[in-house]
């Protein structure tokens, strides 16, 4: 389980996350909604351990338990979390398949890697060149977004974090990459979506709603959150 | 011997981090050793501590 507790961050001296206490359980799906600027994206990075997130001495953050400020992000990537980002970087000189071939350095078989990640751009409807060419260099936003998703089923983290995936897709695109999560990543693994789109929460059925507004989470629900929430806009929550 | 070096941004830097990995930063290669711009960044992206 992830476990935040009185979480407050800050990037360059501007406080950005201000006491957020969430608890994520494994097995379920989350959205978390607020307006531009609320600390959404700010709040995945800060789980992930990006360097330059200053996280207070009084914040807790643990991940089945195990201090998650202690570990820099590759530790914490090594515990199971992922984060895909909002704007996937491009990576020149560096294939899909070459990374993960070297992330998954002897906890999978190269060859059945090499199938599996072939049969994943089938199911997602990516031409099965994108593998190996340099990440994202080039992509369009729907693919670039597909990438991600066949990194996460790849990996098969036991915490995803996705920022935006539907950003830059396409209506099919987004149903495909919903479908997809929801068949490859794993039942017990806790995921975490931060998105604007209704078409994405209907399509994930989440278990649990969180919205941030100004670095505080000021609403927790059920699906009706998101629903009502994306009808009538951000303005009445407090 | 006249040196390149190659680094990766901070952004790149996290990402590779993700996947558990840690790229080196800035790397001192020998030209003799210059293939290529994306060879290079290569190199530097995957070796890893």
């Amino acid at each position: 389980m992830l476990s935040i507790k009185n979480l407050s961050a800050a990037i360059s001296d501007k406080e950005i996350l201000l006491g957020i206490t969430l608890d994520f359980e494994p097995g379920k799906t989350y959205v978390v909604l607020g307006p531009n600027g609320s600390g959404k994206s700010t709040l995945a990075a800060t789980i992930m351990g990006r360097p330059d997130i200053a996280v207070t001495d009084a914040s807790e953050l643990a991940w089945n338990g195990e201090n998650l400020k202690a570990l820099s992000a590759d530790k914490r990537a090594r515990l199971g979390i992922f984060l895909s980002f909002q704007s996937p970087l491009p990576i020149p000189g560096v294939s899909v398949e070459e990374l993960l071939r070297c992330a998954l350095d002897g906890e999978k078989d190269l060859v059945a890697l090499h199938k599996e990640l072939r049969g994943f751009a089938k199911e997602i409807g990516l031409d099965e060149e994108f593998l190996s060419r340099s990440i994202h260099d080039g992509f369009s936003g729907g693919e670039r977004k597909k990438v991600e998703a066949i990194q996460a089923a790849a990996l098969a983290p036991s915490l995803a974090i996705f920022d935006e995936i539907d950003t830059g897709t396409d209506t099919d695109a987004v149903k495909r990459i919903a479908e997809f999560l929801s068949a490859h990543l794993p039942q017990e693994a806790t995921k975490i979506f931060i998105t604007h789109s209704p078409k994405l929460i209907e399509l994930l059925r989440p278990d649990s709603v969180v919205i941030l507004k100004e670095g505080r989470v000021v609403a927790e629900g059920g699906r009706d959150l998101a629903v009502k929430t994306i009808k009538e806009g951000f303005e009445g929550i407090k | 011997m006249e040196q390149i070096t190659a680094d990766v941004d901070d952004k790149t830097h996290f990402k590779i981090m993700i996947f558990g990995l840690v790229p080196f930063r800035n790397i001192k290669f020998e030209i003799r050793n210059f293939f290529g711009l994306d060879e290079l960044y290569r190199l530097s992206t995957l070796r890893t501590l």
